[in-house]
């Protein structure tokens, strides 16, 4: 476990040496350095409060010409990685390691690790472009955010607004699918994935005076685990419609994404036979967001206070295979409140009261105060 | 030909189009400029959110957007050569900044 601990700090030092050095000689041609990082103080009723170090990340990017350039993100979460109890309590990850060859303006190439290109927080992350302390739920267990995996494919400049971005990446593990995370478990997350069932993800974005809009595809297939459970191979389908709005100082957003999940059944049947348990895996999982923000500083100031609110539900149990019920407390919502002020618009200190609901007449959802800080450079 | 703040008046005696372009993770807007050859364009270039950049690949105009709500940049630039040029961020801003790219026509 130490010598686990130690790598981490080993590798982040190195990596933050070697890419702030070239950062110091600011030429065209060396490689840059970015990052982010959040800290969180998170209260949950009847839990202790927790302060996490939740995201320290790092990106080091390479121009090797105006033609082919490099990008990457490299991720501690929750300050460093140590087995307990069989779990890990962090994660060292690589999010994003790709290569673009610029050929056209409306047709280019990227090979390596990428983003999803669904909805709005899966590639535009960084701390300060979003409201509250943690991103939505939504796009945690509907969007199992930050996703991501080995591929390959195109992106562009359409005109008139319109840019896409489309790629073939490795399908999901519908072994590590569950009730509670959807299909976040079956993420392959680029390590030695399994390229027996592809998938294929687009998006499709406009843009103009002040409006962002998306839409967004996720298409696979999910059975290379299942092989020896000798069932019809599970597929998934992820679809997202997003928009952003801003006016002035005010500010809409909304999302709404929705998984579905064929042969849910067999694939519920055979993971109880596999594991003695049913995940409850449902077939169809739905979620969606609204959220108003204004800020309410002067124009004269620099410095900036926002306040918002939002709706979301996030139904992981929204629509069940023949023959299973679903589970009344994950079938959930939540109204959130909130404010960031921003000293600098990279810099966002955040606060949020999340009040939960479910459907459930005997499973109370809990309600959630965020305290945090997030900054990019 | 880029045409720095102080030197302006080099410009003055031609017709000046002023294109505002604003920029935000992972765009310009607008993403396409066209002008006809020689057009003076005054570029006034405003952030959304971070600290951007604004390069023309091929032109010596390279400069930097400051962030939100903290001003605007004004670079000149006289369109004296008809082609397609690249427009590029190059103050790493995010997931996407590698495409983070407009288009100047030149007619």
């Amino acid at each position: 476990m130490t010598r686990l601990r130690n790598f981490v700090y080993w590798k982040t030092a190195v990596c933050l040496l070697v890419a702030g050095s070239a950062q110091a000689q600011g030429n065209e041609g060396v490689p840059t350095l970015s990052g982010y990082m959040e800290v969180h103080l998170n209260k949950e009723q009847n839990l202790p409060s927790e302060a996490d170090l939740h995201r320290f990340v790092l990106m080091v990017g390479h121009s090797f010409s105006d033609r082919i350039k490099f990008w990457s993100e490299v991720e501690v979460e929750h300050a460093f990685v140590e087995v307990e109890g069989g779990e890990e309590t962090g994660e060292v990850a690589i999010e994003q390691a790709f290569v673009d060859l610029m050929l056209h303006r409306r047709f280019n190439l990227r090979t390596g690790m990428v983003l999803m290109p669904v909805g709005i927080i899966n590639e535009r992350h960084e701390p300060p472009t979003f409201n509250g302390v943690e991103r939505t739920m939504v796009d945690t267990v509907i969007v199992p955010t930050t996703w991501r995996d080995v591929g390959v494919g195109a992106f562009g400049d359409l005109g008139r607004g319109f840019s896409y971005r489309a790629y073939a990446v490795p399908g999901l593990d519908a072994a590590g699918f569950s009730a509670e995370e959807g299909i976040a478990g079956g993420r392959q997350q680029g390590g030695r994935a399994d390229t027996s069932d592809p998938a294929v993800t687009a998006r499709l974005e406009f843009r103009r005076a002040g409006l962002t809009a998306g839409a967004s595809l996720w298409r696979g297939g999910a059975g290379f685990g299942l092989i020896r459970l000798d069932i019809e191979t599970p597929a998934v389908a992820v679809s997202s419609l997003d928009a952003r709005y801003r006016r002035g100082r005010h500010e809409l957003r909304g999302q709404w994404s929705m998984v579905n999940i064929s042969g849910a059944a067999d694939l519920n049947r055979a993971l109880q036979i596999h594991t003695g348990l049913s995940p409850n895996i449902a077939s169809r999982l739905l979620g969606a967001y609204a959220e108003a923000a204004t800020r309410v500083t002067p124009d004269s100031w620099t410095d900036e206070v926002v306040v918002f609110g939002r709706y979301e539900k996030f139904d992981t149990q929204n629509k069940m295979p023949a023959g299973y019920q679903p589970l009344q407390a994950l079938q959930r919502s939540a109204w959130v409140a909130g404010a960031t002020y921003y000293p600098d618009p990279d810099v966002a200190f955040k606060f949020d009261f999340i009040h939960e609901r479910n459907k459930s007449s005997v499973v109370n959802a809990p309600w959630r105060i965020n305290a945090g800080v997030g900054w990019w450079f | 030909m880029a045409v720095a703040p102080s030197d302006m008046n080099i410009a003055k005696s031609q017709d000046v189009k002023v294109i505002r372009v604003s920029a935000e993770r992972f765009a310009f807007t607008p993403s396409e400029i066209t002008v006809e050859k020689g057009t003076v364009i005054e570029f006034h270039l405003t952030s959304e959110d971070t600290d951007h950049g604004f390069r023309i690949i091929d032109t010596d105009v390279n400069v930097r957007i400051p962030k939100r709500r903290r001003g605007e940049t004004v670079v000149k630039y006289t369109a004296d050569t008809a082609g397609r040029f690249i427009i590029e961020c190059t103050r790493p801003c995010g997931a996407g900044h590698t495409a983070m790219r407009a288009v100047l026509v030149v007619k």
